[in-house]
This record gives C-alpha cells, structure tokens and sequence, in this order.
C-alpha cells in the first residue's frame, strides 16, 4: 500500500515537473516570438508577455513537488547535520511535517481564493485576461504536490522509503 | 502589538525555523501565514493569495530561468571547451601564466553564466589540477579560483542582479549592465595580487617552458573561436545597453545563441537541451518560490509600521552618509558569516529599499556594492558556498583549511574594489547612465 501511494504521488509529480518544463519552453518561445515579430516583422505582440508571465507562475509551482522529493530546497542545514543520526532522523521528520502543514495551509488558501475568483468570475487585469482562478489553482496545486512530498518524508524518510519511492 | 516587538518576535521566529534546518520558503511561508492570521485574520487570505501569484507572475522573473538555462546549455554541452582552449591559447608564455588564464576564463566564462558555484566548479576540476601538477601554490591557486568565480553574480548575467532588482523595486537592466566594469576591476585587482605576490615570491608559480602548452600558438584561430561567445554576451549585455531588448528578452536570446554555438560545435542533441531545461526548472523554482514568499514578507513589514518607523529611526541618527553605507555593508558581511546570505537579502532588502532613498544613494551604485558584498557572503566561512564547491570539486588537491585560508586574500582584494567604487561611484553608474 505505501508503495503504490507513493509511486502514485511519483507519477503526478513527474507529470507536473513534465509541465513545468513544457512552460519555461513556452516562456523561451513567447520571448523569442516578441523579438522576431517586433524586430523583423515590425508587428509587435498583445500576448507575449502575459503568456510569459502565466507560464512562469506554472513553471514555478509545478515544479515545486519535485524539487521537495529531491530534497533540493535552499536550507541552512548545518547544525542539523551536526547532530547525532538518531536525533538528526527525528528532527528531519519533524521539519518535514511542519513543512507540509506549513504548504497544505497556504494550498487551502489559495484554494479558497480561487472558488472566490471562479464563482465572482474574477480575471486578471492583463491584455490577455484569464481567469484568475487559474492562476490560484496552479499554484495551490503546486503547493499541495509540495505538501504531499513533505508529507511522504515525514512517513518515510528518504532512507527507509518504500519499493518504488526515488531516494532524496 | 508594536512594530518593533513585531519585528523582533518575527525575526527571532524566523531565525530559529531556519536555524533548525528548514528549507528557506517554509521558514517564510510561516512567518507569512502568522503574519497574515494576526494582522488581517481571514481578510487576509486574498492578500496571501494575491501575493503569491503576483510574484510568480511577474515578468522581470523570467529572467532568472533564461540566464539559467543559457549556462546550463553551455556548460552542459561542453562548448565551453573551446572557450578553455581558445582562453588557453590567448595568453602567451609569462611566469605564473595559469594565473592570467584562470583570471581570463572566470572573467569570459562569468559573462556567459552568472553562477560562482557552476564555475568554481569548473575551474576546480580543470585548472587546479593543471596548476597543481605544474608546481603552482595551491593556496594561491585556490585564491585565484574562488576570486575569478565570485565575478559570476558581479558581470552581467547576473542572477543576483535580477533577484535584488526585483525584490529593490530597481531597473534591472541598470543593475545587470552596472555589473561589467566593477566585475572587470575586480578581475584587474585579483590579477594585480597575484603577480604582486609572484614578483615578492618568484617560487609561488614556476616559469611555464612546457611544450605542450599551446601557449600563443595560434591566437588568431583562439580569436575566432570565441566570436559565437561573444555574439552570445552581446545578444544579452549589447541588446540591453542599445535599448533594444528587455532584460528577459535578452536572456531568450542568449538562450537562442547558446544552442547555436553548442549546434556551431556539432555539441547540440536533444537529450542534453531536455536535460538543460529540467535542470533549469528545478533551480528556478528553487529560487523564485522564495523570492515569491519573502515579497509577502516585505508588504507585511510595511504594513505593520516597521519599515516606515525603522526609516524613521535611522534617519534620527546623525551620521555622514558615507559611514552609514559603510554600516549598512559591514552589517551583512558580518552576518552572512553565520546565517545563509539568501536568507539575509530576503529579510535585509526590504529594510534597506526605503533607508537608501532616504539617504539620498544612487540605488544603482548600492545595490551594486550590496550585490558584491553578497558575493563576499559565499567567499567567508564558514558558510561559503563558493568554497564548499571548490573543496568538492578537488577533493584530493585541497583541504577545508586551505580553502578557508585562500579565501581571506579574495575577500581583501573585493574590500579595496568596494572602497575604490565608493570613491569612483562612476565605475558603475557610468555605464547605467547611458541607458537613461
């Protein structure tokens, strides 16, 4: 049963790191677009940078759990590793458990501000409006893939993780 | 609650949530999230919610992931090889001569990434070893390494440019071009130390009679390979000094022109450019979700009066504003000894912005010298990353110790930079100034 929780919580986060990509490629390609059809073309863009600016808010968050299962979040963690293995194992587990609480609790905001958004029918204030309840589900969903990460180290950390499970 | 009890009970909190281990963003996620629940209670979830997509979103951000990916394309598909060779065939027979071609590759290779650890790391596992094996001082050697690589977040691009730009509420196209010539006079005083020392102590470099080195054999071929690099430097740095292109812009160029240089050297394949962009997503959203979560930060030393009354009680002191810059610097260099610099220019920036305008600095020129003394941050144990890269890089030629000890004749050599752009201040506004 762990094991296919987490290889589960593997296959979604491998699909949103898929689309994090796929949006620094859309960031790459918008910019590109703008230079060439401004510069050449003398026909300047409405969407580039809006489009720009969605992806790189789709490009952060999505990518966000998998940063989290790699361990690979900016922390000073020198005195951590100074501890004993014992006590240090603990200490991870309980950081991770406040890290999750700490990411659940702002997905469930930005949740709550997007049914907000979605049933006032709120969009952003841009050449290219969208519904700004896009921009606070991607990033709640981020947040709660992170959450999740979190999570599974807190149950299994990255040393004693079950079959299936990528160690950090 | 009083600002200052606020902001005391605030930063206490913050310390010890990241003291203990916790990643950067969660630290300031939570001082947000109790920010917020105090001060605002549940009209507050909008502002959260607000604050964190309008920092995703912002588009002088996309900067970041651009500049990443250009090194990451470079460095990943090898080309910066040639820049090695080319640099290597450059420079002609001198005593001490990998020193001038260590100093000549950070300074090429920080105009083309704007990471020290990526090219301490570089350096680390192919000059040190050559240094090493020829005879050179390896303190020295170590020197010269961590003071070519800390030119990195100095000489456009500049990751940390772009971060401060965004996060100062100042032009980061300024900012980026501002870098280039004190990350030159850095490269100049770096080399001045070193062969100062080698004059005073000719056994710190042998003469360099090898034969095999290629040694001003073929400059003009060492020239031309470097011409795609340098259209790559000028499609950032040329594009944003002509006014042409946005920063972000600039860097989607750079990243057009890193894949035709790597294509131009038959070193492109579809494997290495997927590899580039994971790579690049994972450190961006790294960096952006905090800078995402310390922009909220910042709104909420705002409103609870502790900037304004922080400003107000500075400004109170009478003190030259010279010695006050100098307090201003002395603060961070002194702390980032001790606690991570990231996590000290996310909490710093916002009391600083306002202190500067009050005090009448170009926001240019000292955010300029705050960048450089960030620098200085991962050049200082014992938290530097710059040294922990170049001990990880060479293992086997360096100890901890050693590192540590050639990391004190760089951070000198960045003071007497910093205190000869305090004198000449046009060292860096001159170049920004061309752009207004």
């Amino acid at each position: 049963m762990p094991a296919t929780w987490v290889k589960l919580l593997d296959a979604l986060t491998e699909a949103l790191f898929a689309l994090a990509c796929a949006a620094l490629v859309v960031i790459l390609l918008g910019y590109v677009a703008e230079v060439a059809l401004r510069y050449v073309f003398d026909a300047p863009t409405r969407w580039s940078s809006d489009v720009v600016a969605y992806a790189l808010a789709a490009s952060v968050a999505l990518a966000l759990p998998a940063v989290t299962r790699d361990g690979a979040h900016v922390a000073i963690t020198s005195l951590v590793d100074r501890l004993p293995a014992r006590l240090r194992g603990r200490c991870l587990r309980l950081l991770a458990t406040v890290s999750a609480a700490a990411c659940l609790t702002a997905a469930a905001l930005l949740a709550l501000q997007g049914l907000v958004q979605w049933r006032d029918g709120i969009e952003t204030v841009a050449a290219l409006p969208i519904p700004k309840w896009w921009l606070s589900g991607v990033v709640g969903l981020g947040l709660a893939g992170a959450a999740a990460q979190f999570l599974r180290h807190a149950i299994w950390p990255p040393a004693q993780a079950p079959d299936g499970a990528p160690q950090a | 609650m009083s600002w200052a009890m606020s902001l005391s009970v605030g930063l206490v909190m913050l310390c010890a949530v990241l003291g203990a281990g916790a990643p950067i963003f969660v630290g300031f996620l939570l001082l947000n999230l109790l920010g917020v629940w105090v001060f605002f209670g549940g009209a507050g979830v909008g502002l959260f919610a607000a604050s964190m997509t309008d920092s995703l979103s912002s588009l002088s951000l996309t900067t970041i992931p651009l500049f990443v990916l250009m090194g990451e394309i470079l460095f990943r598909s090898g080309a910066v090889d040639v820049v090695f060779d080319s640099v290597d065939g450059l420079i002609g027979r001198v005593r001490g001569r990998l020193f001038a071609v260590t100093m000549a590759l950070s300074t090429v290779f920080a105009a083309l990434c704007g990471s020290a650890v990526a090219v301490v790391a570089m350096l680390g596992r192919t000059v040190l070893p050559a240094m090493h094996a020829r005879g050179y001082d390896i303190r020295l050697s170590a020197a010269m390494i961590q003071g070519g690589a800390s030119l990195a977040p100095i000489i456009p691009p500049s990751l940390l440019a772009v971060l401060i730009g965004s996060m100062a509420n100042v032009s980061i196209a300024s900012l980026l071009v501002a870098g280039l010539l004190p990350g030159l006079l850095m490269a100049a005083l770096c080399l001045a130390y070193v062969y100062a020392r080698v004059a005073w102590q000719p056994s710190l470099a042998p003469r360099d009679d090898d034969p095999l080195l290629q040694a001003a054999k073929h400059p003009l071929r060492a020239l031309v390979r470097l011409l795609p690099f340098t259209a790559i430097v000028f499609s950032v740095l040329g594009l944003i000094l002509l006014g042409v292109a946005t920063p972000s812009e600039a860097a989607a160029t750079g990243v057009v022109g890193s894949a035709l240089t790597a294509a131009f050297y038959r070193r492109l394949s579809l494997g290495m450019l997927k590899e580039a962009v994971k790579s690049s997503v994972r450190i961006s959203s790294m960096i952006l979700v905090i800078l995402a979560v310390s922009v909220l930060f910042g709104q909420l030393l705002s409103f609870t009066g502790a900037t304004a009354e922080l400003v107000a009680t500075m400004s109170a002191i009478e003190m030259h504003p010279m010695v006050m810059f100098w307090l201003l610097m002395i603060v961070p260099f002194v702390l980032c000894m001790f606690i991570d610099q990231f996590a000290f220019m996310l909490v710093a920036i916002p009391i600083y912005a306002p202190l500067v305008q009050k005090l009448g600095f170009d926001p240019v020129w000292f955010w300029t010298q705050f960048s450089i003394n960030m620098t200085l941050a991962s050049l200082t144990p014992p938290f530097g990353y710059t040294m922990y890269a170049l001990r990880a890089a060479a293992p086997q030629l360096l100890t901890l110790p050693q590192v540590f000890a050639a990391s004190w004749p760089v951070t000198g050599i960045y003071i007497v930079g910093m205190a000869i752009m305090t004198a000449f201040p046009g060292i860096i506004t001159w170049l920004p100034n061309l752009l207004r």
